[in-house]
């Protein structure tokens, strides 16, 4: 397989041509045995991934388990990000605005009308989905830097409005939610390990319903916007809407990852919708390869580690080790965690989810 | 509109870019299955003229129709959909998109082209169906621009310079294809540094200096008076 690492490089397609398109013929023959073996292995680390993911609670302590389940809800926001920043190319500083809708709207249904999880997951998420088509109805006729102001805009008005709003406990936050149960009359769910596998599944089907989207016809439109969107409009196709679906799923699965967190917390303040986690959400994306779904939630993983958990080890300098990785991972990893993956495999020509 | 009716019809196009005039009043027609080749110096407008044709440039005055129905200023999926097709100038296929993926973006419900139609005429985007358009040889992707093109089902297909960057083998296949499609009865305007290309595919010449068309004739008229034709086009 060492030939093919040469020969079906990326650039390749720049301007060579006639011989290259010749001799590139028996490579083919041989990319399909390696082509199942690539669409193997991914599974098996996919399993494996979630086998642990999903067996953490059984050899966890509690505080852990709670650092692992914020991981999840904050990777989900940061999925949500990179469906607009890394798949349309349409970087935002705004999901936080759908991200706190979500968490306050599950809190709030939890305190007046059901502790029913699902309900609160349907209700926070559908919440987010109608601000976002309202917002993102405005926010998707610009595009570059100016969408990135104007998301930023979206996410602080949403923090000054809980900020003030004494209905959702203004600055001193929605207290006194309570745990979340799975069947009406059921046992709420206390043991920190339980609320994890609540959380993980909240965050495994927002993740399917982001790779189902990126697969769709939507999901290729997504593509297309960020590499040409003229092009698109050239072959015909008003981006428009597919901007604004794009916004209004992103939307809808930050607040999925809101009602995660609100879930685990049973507290949220302006605090967790702040201008500062729209930072780290969009940081993450860079740090982990915007474009694939999973590397992005991998650098959300590290973001809340070395915040959460190892800053406890420096005096609380966690923000100053950030800055620290994000300067040493623009040098080191230009795509991100996920694109040193793919630059040493890009020989095989079919990651690049 | 008086006499014949032409598919595209454009009447003095003025445009250009903030503060230069490029586009003097372009006039310019192709009818119905005709192939017209615009020939020109670098720099003389070809490509904003197709451009703005295709609404991607704005037309400060003039006109645009297509099929008699007025598109200037139109936004570009309008003119799309109007039946105009565009391969831009360096393919500019979607690189993020496998080349299946490439031709799925563009299909049009009940058109006439379909994503297995367009592998018959070019099966090595068949075989290349699974790469992704950054991993594509550069005639390989100006076949994937042609057939995203073609799955407009357009009535007219505008070409800026499918030569550009090729190597003389693959500007031959792709001259073929090319013929093949203009034998279907598919108008075709085609921008062109490579006059044997242009020659082989089109009926008729028109050639542009500064912004206007100062020469307009068919292929075989064209070729026959070799000075003149270098005069226009200043190759030596």
């Amino acid at each position: 397989m060492e030939a093919r690492t040469v020969r079906d490089d990326p650039d390749a397609g720049a301007d060579v041509d006639g011989e290259d398109t010749k001799t590139r013929d028996p490579d083919r023959d041989r990319g399909w045995s390696s082509r199942s073996r690539h669409v193997v292995l991914p599974r098996v680390a996919l399993g494996v991934v979630l086998l642990v993911l999903a067996s953490l609670p059984l050899f966890l302590a509690p505080y852990p388990i709670g650092l692992a389940g914020r991981m999840l809800a904050f990777a989900l926001l940061v999925i949500s990000v990179d469906l607009l920043t890394g798949v349309t190319g349409m970087p935002t500083l705004g999901q936080v605005a759908y991200f706190g809708t979500g968490a306050y709207t599950a809190g709030l249904v939890g305190i007046h009308i059901t502790d029913n999880g699902f309900v609160q997951v349907a209700a926070g998420v559908g919440a987010a989905a109608v601000l976002a088509l309202f917002t993102g109805a405005i926010a998707v006729r610009t595009s570059g830097i100016v969408f990135l102001m104007v998301t930023l805009a979206i996410g602080e008005l949403v923090h000054q409005v809980a900020d003030s709003l004494s209905v959702v406990g203004a600055s001193n936050g929605l207290a006194g939610i309570p745990a979340v149960t799975l069947v009406p009359g059921g046992e709420p769910l206390l043991l920190a390990g339980y609320v994890y596998w609540w959380v993980l599944g909240v965050f495994l089907v927002g993740l399917l319903v982001a790779y189902l989207v990126l697969k769709s016809p939507l999901g290729r439109s997504m593509r297309g916007v960020r590499d040409g969107e003229q092009r698109l409009h050239a072959i015909g196709q008003h981006t428009y809407p597919v901007k604004l679906a794009a916004y209004v799923v992103a939307g809808g699965i930050a607040g999925a990852a809101g009602t995660a967190w609100v879930a685990q917390t049973r507290f949220f303040s302006p605090g967790d919708l702040g201008f500062d986690v729209a930072a780290f959400a969009l940081l993450s994306v860079v740090l982990g390869g915007a474009g694939t779904l999973w590397g992005p939630a991998i650098g959300a993983a590290v973001v809340v580690l070395v915040r959460d958990w190892l800053s406890a080890y420096v005096d609380g300098k966690g923000a100053l080790m950030l800055g620290v990785l994000f300067v040493v991972a623009v040098y080191t990893l230009p795509r991100g965690i996920a694109g040193a993956r793919w630059r040493r495999r890009s020989a095989t020509g079919r990651d690049t989810a | 509109m008086t006499g014949e009716k032409a598919l595209l019809q454009v009447e003095d196009l003025v445009a250009g870019y903030a503060g230069s005039r490029v586009l003097n009043g372009v006039s310019l027609r192709v009818r119905a299955g005709e192939a017209v080749t615009l020939l020109g110096r670098n720099g003389v407008g070809k490509t904003t003229f197709i451009e703005t044709v295709m609404g991607m440039v704005k037309a400060t005055s003039g006109h645009v129709y297509v099929d008699g129905r007025d598109v200037t200023g139109k936004q570009p999926h309008v003119v799309s959909n109007a039946g105009v097709a565009i391969v831009p100038q360096g393919r500019r296929v979607f690189a993020p998109l496998t080349v299946e993926e490439n031709l799925e973006i563009a299909v049009r419900k009940g058109g006439e082209w379909t994503v297995e139609r367009v592998y018959d005429l070019m099966p090595r985007l068949r075989e290349r169906r699974t790469n992704l358009g950054s991993q594509l040889s550069g005639g390989e992707q100006q076949m994937l621009a042609i057939g995203r093109a073609l799955l407009c089902s357009p009535r007219l297909m505008l070409l800026d310079e499918p030569s550009d960057g090729l190597a003389p083998t693959i500007v031959e296949q792709v001259g073929e294809i090319l013929i093949d499609l203009a034998r279907t009865g598919l108008a075709v305007l085609i921008v062109e540094q490579d006059l044997r290309l242009a020659f082989d595919v089109a009926d008729r010449v028109a050639v542009m200096t500064k912004g206007s068309i100062v020469h307009e004739s068919s292929v075989a008229e064209f070729r026959r008076d070799g000075a003149r034709a270098q005069a226009l086009l200043g190759v030596g």
